[in-house]
């Protein structure tokens, strides 16, 4: 069951120049207006303006600034978006030692502050955005509140599938 | 409170969320059900005296509830249920969260059309929610209904846990629904319910109304409900009650009163009883503050312990009160993992870390921590449990009539009904194309 909200064609190419090629934009973030999924915004890894590797610190820096952006525009978290983010980090699996990482993942964000109208619209229009991104390329994570859209949290996530414990 | 994206292209739908307890009927794009309708509906054999019947018919004329058909009567809402009649009986439409009965489900949507929404079934597209389980005939059986006997413009119909899934802002869940008549846990994922994995379990409010009535019986409280009630007086606190009874009452049916003394058990769960935060603790609960409930009858009586002892048995059935019934049943926390056991390996962390708890019978105080306490227990430990609910009172009861709303109030999601032209051509099929 979905919503019917369309998808704009923008959001397509611009996750485009994320997930491919030259890896233009670090993050996007998407919101639904007028009845179709458009790109809100999408800043480049330069825009982030971060010194360190992010391979060394696991994205930290760079996921702190995301997260920072998105409370801004969501109003403290009170309003609903989708974003996605390439995860840069390290870790360590049998046999093949530490290992970098580049991963993509999708974040449905509708947070208990936010409107049962808008956490309804989010959610019932969630499967359009993802197939046009192509669900084969992400992984998904829902969030309703800061602590799951914590650092530390994803980090574990990404580790347990893709590391080693 | 449309909010400016999404006004302007308003349809004005209608949304009917069916359920053991209750008929919730409104019109989508509001906030709650314009209707909390009983789903029990008092039916009246036909008596040979006919003038009875009608002097009855004309008392309530202004707003006709009686239709003649086959000579019974039925009275529907909560305001004609109550009335003492002879040769009544109370009967529910539902059963095991599915329709059973046809006809009288037929008359309560005849009702809710006249005299709840106050419109023409002809002009509104009709957004009905289905419990996980309902099976293909039903399913066929209601959209032909609608679009034959209603001859509703469109039509959708959506499983009542993906609407409240939705409405708590997720796309993925465990659904714990703990309702009238049974508490079912159906996950869900990306959107779809998982329904190879659903589990429910006769245990819900009125397993809970009943507990709570043996417990009177051995307590020796005489639960009288208030149609017999003439009058009363102020006694104190455990004194024996000063009533009088009402005189005339017509000989009435078991089922009526049986249903009379529910309403009484009912509100005596919502206002006293009490989960333990953990398993239950013996210290902790005597020194519960125990809380006087007043009896329609002026009685009044201090009940401390059993506040917590008697919903216990929704997480330990071993304080069940009857020992025959405690086969086959399953506590809740069982339940819920047993589900999410069932369904694939690879969505389990995301189920139990999106635990959603709905339905009337989890407001009683403390459910959702103790849900999350029991099922620690039951999740490998390398997952990260969390179990939700939603703020208020009214969106846990209503969440799935809240989610229909939204959904059906929505300017696109009119691409997504059912027409009637597309009825007419497909024929009632159509739903299974069209409403996964």
């Amino acid at each position: 069951m979905s919503s019917g909200v369309m998808v704009d064609p923008d959001v397509q190419t611009s996750f485009q120049k994320l997930s491919e090629g030259r890896k233009e934009y670090r993050y996007i973030i998407f919101k639904i207006e007028d009845n179709k999924v458009i790109v809100e915004s999408a800043v480049t890894q330069d825009q982030l303006e971060i010194s360190g590797d992010d391979y060394d610190d696991s994205s930290k820096a760079a996921f702190e600034k995301f997260v920072a952006d998105v409370k801004e525009r969501t109003g403290g978290l009170t309003d609903c978006r989708y974003a996605v983010f390439d995860f840069k980090f390290t870790c360590s699996r049998v046999g093949a030692g530490t290992s970098k990482m580049d991963k993509i993942v999708f974040l449905q964000i509708c947070p208990d502050g936010a409107s049962i109208k808008k956490k309804m619209v989010y959610a019932s229009s969630a499967a359009a955005i993802k197939a046009s991104l192509g669900t084969g390329k992400i992984l998904q994570f829902q969030v309703s509140d800061e602590s799951e859209m914590s650092h530390k949290e994803l980090l574990n996530k990404l580790g347990e599938k893709y590391g080693d414990h | 409170m449309s909010g400016a994206i999404y006004g302007g292209d308003e349809v004005s739908g209608l949304v009917f969320d069916a359920g053991s307890q209750s008929f919730r009927v409104g019109f989508a794009g509001e906030e709650y059900p314009k209707g909390d309708i009983p789903s029990y509906v008092a039916i009246q054999e036909a008596i040979a005296d006919a003038d009875i019947e009608k002097n009855e018919a004309m008392e309530v004329d202004d707003n006709s509830k009686i239709q003649n058909k086959r000579d019974k009567n039925f009275f529907i809402g909560t305001t004609k249920i109550i009335v003492p009649r002879s040769k009544t009986t109370v009967e529910s439409f539902m059963k095991d969260g599915l329709i059973e009965d046809w006809d009288l489900f037929e008359r309560l949507v005849e009702h809710s059309y006249e005299n709840v929404l106050y419109s023409n079934p002809s002009e509104h597209p009709v957004l009905f929610s289905e419990s996980s389980w309902n099976d293909r005939a039903r399913r066929e059986k209601l959209t032909e209904l609608m679009f034959e006997k209603f001859q509703v413009p469109a039509y959708y119909l959506s499983k009542n846990v993906v609407l409240s899934c939705f409405a708590q802002g997720r796309t993925h869940g465990l659904m714990v629904d703990s309702g009238a008549s049974q508490t079912s846990v159906v996950p869900v994922f990306d959107g779809y319910a998982v329904t190879h994995a659903v589990v429910k379990c006769p245990m819900g409010g009125d397993l809970i109304t009943e507990q709570l009535s043996k417990m009177l019986e051995q307590q020796k409280v005489d639960l009288v409900p208030t149609y017999k009630i003439a009058g009363k007086e102020e006694v104190n606190e455990g004194d024996a009650p000063k009533w009088t009874p009402k005189k005339n009452l017509p000989e009435v049916t078991d089922s009526y009163d049986h249903y009379m003394k529910k309403m009484i058990l009912e509100d005596m769960a919502a206002s006293m009883l009490q989960l333990c935060d953990t398993n239950i603790d013996m210290d902790y609960v005597d020194k519960l503050p125990s809380t006087p409930y007043a009896f329609p009858n002026g009685y009044t009586k201090e009940f401390g312990a059993e506040r917590i002892k008697l919903p216990e048995c929704l997480f330990d059935l071993s304080y069940l009160k009857s020992e025959a019934k405690r086969e086959g049943l399953m506590t809740v926390a069982q339940m819920a993992a047993t589900s999410a056991n069932l369904a694939d390996i690879d969505i389990r962390p995301t189920l139990f870390s999106n635990v959603t708890v709905t339905g009337g019978n989890s407001l009683i105080l403390g459910f959702v921590e103790r849900l999350n306490y029991a099922l620690a227990t039951k999740c490998p430990p390398t997952i990260k449990l969390r179990v939700f609910a939603a703020p208020t009172q009214a969106e846990r009861k209503y969440g799935a009539w809240i989610g229909g709303s939204i959904l059906g109030s929505l300017g696109t999601f009119q691409q997504m009904w059912v027409s009637k032209a597309e009825y007419d051509e497909t024929g009632k099929v159509i739903v299974d194309k069209k409403c996964p």
